[in-house]
């Protein structure tokens, strides 16, 4: 399950951790927790919630109008929580054997 | 301005179903996006138009993926049996009294009459069994059409053309098969209309069919191809329920369409297909499919959004 997860996915999943969102804002904020790496158009965003939501990942929460301008706010699901959850502890466990790797000295044998 | 109108115009790429609801919320999102510079009005509008396209793609595909394909292949079972009857009648190696049919032609017919009467009464291991049967004389001019095999294709005299058997019944053989898997079992007295009408055609075919002139025979096999066409086409139009019917009514125009072009173009151009399927048949067999999946995609709502 894990596996189909994109980086992308992955941090629009993760600015949600603090509560719902709108479209740009989750946008913005998956941009700042990548670092930059993860810039997110909002045909792609909502390509990628829509089949959050159809996961159960994700759900809209409510939709409101501020300053003119729709703004529709999605919320992450318990089955969205737990997903990545997974996904973070499977990307913990990849990490540590790269970095027990590196930890060693060159040329040792254990 | 000009932004908005690259957006609205980008957003009409979103399938309409979509668009009253997901139009707005998404265009405004762009808007946002490129108000703060976090992103360009090219890329907005290309995601737009993307977003557009995958969604019309997933709806099309679940359309189909949805359809009731069950219900249609049992629906055109006795019909499309009913058709290879009547065809591979009409295109018996001659003559028939005084020589040999051959055998492959023989095992194709009686795996055929056996199916299409089994359909009629609803048996469905035997309806089965017998399109299976009619399917060993393809597969046997498809082996020997690629090399790995001894003997001679099976071509068929039909008017003043060749039609080859298995360019001409592979894949309608194929549907049968999977049709007559589907047939629904039947009570025998309300079969009896069904029966009559399998018994009559196959009458008839076997005492009109090898009798009729070349060119009458061709003016019959191209009437009859261009007015199933145009009449599965009027019923796909008019089908009530949008995806049920058209799904039925392009099913039925392709599994029909397949045999009868490629009858049709080996009578009106009186050739003998040197290579199995001919180009004529094959472009008449895909004009056929493709003219079912419009038929489907016409009836089918989002497809047409």
């Amino acid at each position: 399950m894990s596996a189909t997860i994109t980086e992308p996915t992955y941090y629009t999943l993760a600015a949600l951790l603090d509560g719902p969102l709108h479209g740009y804002a989750i946008a913005r904020k998956a941009h700042e927790l990548s670092a930059g790496r993860v810039r997110l158009s909002a045909g792609t965003l909502y390509g990628a919630l829509t089949r959050l939501t159809e996961r159960g990942l994700v759900a809209i929460d409510h939709q409101e109008i501020v300053d003119g301008r729709n703004r529709r706010y999605h919320r992450l699901t318990d089955a969205g929580r737990q997903t990545l959850k997974l996904e973070a502890g499977r990307m913990v466990e990849a990490a540590a054997i790269v970095m027990r790797h590196h930890a060693r000295p060159a040329g040792g044998t254990a | 301005m000009i932004t908005d109108w690259l957006l609205r115009v980008a957003g009409r790429a979103l399938p309409a179903s979509r668009r009253p609801s997901d139009g707005p919320v998404v265009h405004d999102c762009a808007r946002d996006m490129i108000d703060d510079g976090h992103s360009s009005i090219i890329r907005e509008a290309g995601g737009l138009i993307w977003l557009g396209l995958a969604w019309r793609t997933n709806a099309a595909w679940s359309e189909v993926r949805g359809g009731p394909w069950r219900g249609a292949a049992a629906a055109i079972a006795l019909p499309l049996g009913l058709l290879g009857v009547a065809i591979w009648i009409a295109a018996a190696p001659q003559p028939v009294g005084g020589g040999w049919p051959g055998l492959w032609w023989m095992a194709l017919l009686g795996g055929l009459v056996s199916a299409v009467a089994a359909i009629a009464l609803g048996h469905q291991r035997t309806a089965l069994a017998g399109s299976l049967v009619a399917l060993v004389p393809v597969a046997h001019d498809l082996w020997v059409q690629a090399g790995a095999g001894p003997g001679a294709r099976v071509d068929l005299p039909l008017a003043d053309g060749w039609l080859p058997l298995s360019g001409a019944w592979a894949l309608p053989g194929v549907l049968l098969v999977v049709a007559a898997r589907l047939t629904p079992r039947r009570d025998l007295r309300r079969a009896s209309a069904r029966v009559t009408v399998v018994v009559t055609v196959v009458v008839l075919a076997t005492i009109g069919g090898p009798a009729i002139s070349a060119a009458a025979l061709g003016a019959t096999v191209v009437t009859l191809s261009v007015g199933a066409t145009a009449g599965g086409v009027l019923v796909a139009r008019a089908a009530p329920t949008h995806l049920g019917g058209a799904s039925r009514c392009g099913v039925l125009v392709a599994a029909a369409g397949l045999p009868v072009s490629a009858w049709a173009g080996a009578v009106a151009w009186s050739a003998h297909f040197d290579h199995g399927l001919g180009p004529i048949g094959l472009a008449g067999a895909v004009g056929a499919v493709l003219l079912g999946l419009v038929g489907l995609a016409r009836r089918g709502g989002n497809l047409s959004n």
